[in-house]
């Protein structure tokens, strides 16, 4: 029952995926992570067939989504983009019944099912009492909470975020991840994209580590996050060390002013330099 | 909200209905309110058969068709390129058609009149197809799109009068009537050319709307929520084409219109195309309708071209639209 | 918007080259422009041997009409520069702006109630120009400090769809008028005789003066606003010189000839892809090549499609609208 993504080598005309072969597993939060430009919202958008996988396959639920139709996908994957559009002169709630869209005909009529299916949303990212407002008039927060309540009205099994927190306020950061969890324990698969490593690490059940357009790791956060892979995949020079709260990892970078004795010690204290020198020692 | 909403629709109802008895009355004859009645019911009384139901009636049902149609396929283009600022002239359709029709009437000059739909719609067509191609050739960004339509209007335009000033004037004397965009000496005939086509479009424009919100939304969210974006924008940007270059082949270049009907829609009725697209028709007829009316009301016998009224009005309101939007980016 | 034409890496033949590539384009021009004729050409040889009828031909019609047209071509090139380099926007020129139907719409007026307005038909047309050309760049926040490109573009547009509509309106109410529709609709100088040639000469001149003056001061806007006023060089001043150039050259060559379209546009584009940035080099350079490409036009008007002689607006709006779409496509951040 889990996205399994095969020789997938979508991109565009400059980009291109290396052959990606990896497997989000069901029930739970998989989040993607990788420095920008190493293809996890390609990734993505292919698992959604968005993009075309090429050669590759994507298997939702042992099913070959490419040989379904468009409507039929919608219903099983649904895609949150990074950067939605606020149509003008449109309520929330208008908003959110969008999310019907692929359980309904042509023409939109809403079924009473629709309806309830739209309050639920609603109340799950708790926007009822905003629901006649118009989408342009909230704040950045409550604009992003009505668009995953859009993706929850859809009501497919498998929900797809991408960068969902980019852009907001950290308390509605914490908000957006909150909401995903809260899917998750309805029992949805939650594959999301996320820029910040320590929130990666603290919201998903597994992460996936991408690098220049390349599958490079999965596995649960503790056993992915380390002091190698920071430095390899982010290239930067970092402590690791467990959360008090929560146990996840989290990350704190070699402050160089400071620690500037300790790195001079090392040949090469420049970033650049540093790296150059670790993907030395690593032939 | 829906009483509201219901409210607002029958204003503009009764709007459209009491233009449409102004453009009975006024004209180079004016025409007493009891007269009209008289006349188009078969009372008894004074009435006036000629004027009102040989050139009036028709040229006002003409006149709140072709609004209507100009209104709602600007409503669907400002939808699906997402720019506020599009129309059917913005994108090159009118200008293409225009070109198109006046090649015909010099290439087949005794044409018979039912063809002018086509040929406009060829031409329609060709100018949109063009735009859309040399858009696809960059990243498609509404400002591009727009300089693109107004690039291809341009040149159609220079064919235009290219033609014009070259044609010997009796193949174009009809055409160059046309071309100002003016509803003079339209009749029945015209009505029959056009009214099917049109109506059958202006329905499927209607039912289009759902799916024209989905689009609004993005095409990444469009897709997401299980359309083919490109198929779906291919057949509105189809519909909202043939709408203007049948209109346009029957009144001329009505400028503006397509433009300021939606607008004004979204101000009564707000953005859901479900609303919006039924509120922009009836503004479209009541607007077309009323610069009619008053070309011929202003200064009789004198006929000034709706043409020039709705541009006279529309070019300010663009101009509004334009200090009204943020200044940099798009939607 | 950054300028989109005149990229580095285009090929450029010597300056001196150049010139004396342009000042032979204007001699044939002429010459084709002199020679050709919508009712009957006059040879070479007859201009040489001068024969009277053909002599009062060429002294009475043809000279003043090639005058004009040549003037026409500075003035709209000239105003075209200007406007580019102002407004920083390569598709700036007076007829996409809405100048160029300003004037028209200022003639009008003074040709309907000559007795109603202050100035005369010249005066008018530039005060039509410059009333377009300052409601044009108040749109798109060129006094406010920074010129929006789509405003400007699309505010243009409105604008002269506005003044076209006033004309159009204009002739509906004169009957007399309506008969030169075409005239005052796309620019045409069949039947342009002495004396408007010569006023126009006046103006030709002065704008050309003016144009060399502030060559420098473009030349900074090119920078950017911050920079050229970091320089000491006010933009909204070179803005307002601009305008004030742009409208006077246009008004005066459109109440000669009517609003011809897009000469304003590509005759700096060609100078720029020949001459490349420099101001003080385009200025004269683009006056060269306007007055070159309009004797050519006008030369052509008269023999594609005879025995009608097609404007020469027209002419020029066949080059220029598909030269213009060129440019909508390869114009850089036209976001």
């Amino acid at each position: 029952m889990s996205i399994r993504l095969t020789d997938i080598r979508a991109g565009y005309d400059a980009f291109r995926l290396n052959d990606v072969s990896v497997e989000m597993r069901a029930g739970m939060i998989t989040a993607l992570i990788g420095p920008n430009g190493c293809g996890k919202s390609t990734l993505l958008k292919s698992a959604a067939r968005h993009l075309d996988p090429g050669p590759g396959r994507v298997e939702i639920a042992g099913q070959d989504i490419a040989r379904i139709g468009r409507r039929r996908i919608a219903r099983i994957v649904s895609l949150l983009p990074q950067h939605p559009v606020v149509p003008p002169a449109i309520s929330v709630r208008d908003l959110v019944a969008y999310g019907r869209a692929p359980h309904q005909n042509l023409f939109g009529f809403r079924s009473a099912a629709d309806d309830r299916k739209v309050d639920e949303a609603l109340d799950l990212v708790e926007l009822d009492i905003l629901r006649e407002r118009p989408v342009a008039s909230l704040s950045g927060g409550q604009r992003q909470r009505a668009f995953v309540a859009m993706c929850v009205a859809q009501d497919a099994p498998y929900m797809l975020f991408d960068e969902p927190t980019s852009s907001l306020d950290i308390k509605y950061q914490y908000e957006v991840l909150d909401l995903l969890r809260a899917l998750k324990s309805a029992g949805k698969t939650v594959v999301v994209v996320l820029h910040d490593i320590e929130q990666a690490a603290r919201y998903a059940d597994e992460l996936v580590v991408m690098k220049d357009g390349s599958f490079l790791r999965r596995g649960a956060p503790a056993d992915v996050v380390t002091r190698e892979m920071v430095r390899e995949v982010f290239g930067i020079e970092a402590k690791v060390f467990p959360d008090p709260n929560t146990g996840t990892p989290l990350i704190s970078p070699r402050d160089r002013m400071s620690d500037g004795a300790a790195t001079a010690a090392r040949p090469g204290c420049e970033t650049g330099r540093a790296t150059e020198t670790v993907a030395t020692s690593k032939t | 909200m829906t009483g509201r909403l219901g409210l607002t629709y029958a204003l503009l109802g009764a709007a459209a209905l009491a233009v449409a008895v102004l453009s009975l009355a006024v004209g180079a004859v004016r025409v007493p309110p009891g007269v009209i009645i008289n006349t188009l019911f078969g009372l008894d009384g004074p009435t006036q058969d000629f004027i009102i139901n040989a050139s009036r009636v028709p040229r006002t049902l003409l006149s709140a068709l072709t609004g209507a149609s100009l209104a709602l396929s600007g409503a669907i283009i400002q939808a699906i390129l997402r720019n506020p600022l599009a129309s059917p002239k913005i994108i090159g359709i009118n200008s293409g058609a225009a070109l198109a029709v006046l090649l015909a009437a010099i290439a087949v000059p005794d044409l018979p009149l039912g063809w002018q739909p086509l040929i406009a719609i060829a031409g329609g067509i060709a100018a949109v197809s063009i735009v859309y191609a040399m858009a696809e050739f960059r990243p498609i960004s509404p400002a591009r799109l727009a300089l693109i339509g107004i690039a291809v209007g341009f040149t159609c335009d220079a064919g235009v009068d290219f033609i014009l000033v070259t044609a010997d004037t009796y193949d174009i004397s009809a055409p160059m009537i046309w071309m100002t965009g003016s509803l003079w000496g339209r009749g029945w005939q015209h009505l029959e050319a056009v009214w099917p086509f049109l109506t059958v479009l202006i329905a499927l424009g209607l039912a289009l709307a759902f799916r024209l919100d989905l689009i609004r939304l993005g095409a990444a969210q469009a897709t997401s929520l299980g359309m083919n974006v490109r198929i779906e924008r291919l057949v509105m940007l189809a519909v909202a084409t043939l709408l203007a270059a049948i209109s346009v082949s029957v009144v001329g270049v009505l400028g503006f219109v397509g433009l300021i009907a939606p607008h004004i829609a979204r101000a009564l009725v707000g953005g859901a195309s479900r609303q919006l697209l039924p509120a922009s028709l009836l503004i479209g007829a009541v607007l077309v309708m009323l610069a009619d009316a008053a070309g011929r009301a202003i200064l009789p016998p004198i006929e000034v071209s709706a043409g020039v009224l709705t541009a006279l009005f529309g070019a300010p309101f663009f101009i509004y639209l334009l200090l009204n939007r943020p200044s940099h980016g798009d939607e | 918007m950054s300028l989109a034409v005149g990229r580095a890496g285009a090929a450029r033949l010597p300056l001196g080259l150049s010139v004396a590539l342009l000042l032979i384009a204007i001699a044939g021009g002429a010459l084709f422009s002199l020679v050709t004729g919508g009712r009957s050409d006059i040879g070479l040889a007859a201009i040489f041997k001068g024969d009277a009828t053909s002599a009062a031909v060429i002294r009475d019609i043809r000279a003043p009409r090639s005058l004009a047209a040549a003037l026409i071509g500075i003035n709209l090139g000239l105003a075209g520069l200007a406007l580019q380099a102002v407004t920083r926007n390569p598709l700036a020129s007076p007829s996409i702006l809405g100048i160029n139907q300003g004037a028209a719409f200022g003639l009008a007026l003074a040709l309907i109630a000559p007795h109603a307005v202050p100035l005369p038909l010249d005066g008018m047309a530039m005060l039509g120009a410059l009333a377009a050309g300052i409601l044009t760049f108040a749109i798109a926040g060129g006094f406010a400090g920074r010129i929006d490109a789509m405003r400007l573009i699309l505010g243009g547009v409105a604008v002269g769809a506005f003044s076209y509509a006033l004309v159009r309106f204009a002739y509906t109410l004169e009957d007399e008028l309506a008969r030169s529709v075409v005239r005052w609709t796309v620019g045409d100088i069949t039947d342009i005789r002495w004396p408007p040639v010569l006023r126009m000469a006046f103006w030709t001149v002065s704008g050309v003066i003016v144009a060399m003056l502030a060559a420098h001061r473009f030349n900074l806007m090119a920078m950017g606003q911050d920079v050229a006023k970091s320089l000491g060089a006010d933009p909204r001043v070179t803005l307002l010189i601009g305008m004030l150039l742009a409208a006077g050259l246009t008004g005066a060559a459109v109440s000669v000839a009517g609003p011809i379209a897009f000469a304003g546009l590509i005759v700096p584009h060609m100078a720029k892809l020949l001459f490349g940035q420099d101001h003080r080099i385009l200025v004269p350079t683009t006056a060269l090549l306007g007055a070159a490409l309009m004797l050519v036009a006008d030369g052509m008007s008269k023999v594609v499609s005879p025995p009608v002689e097609v404007p020469v607006g027209v002419v020029v709006a066949l080059i220029g609208a598909p030269w213009f779409l060129l440019q909508t496509l390869l114009a850089e951040d036209l976001e």
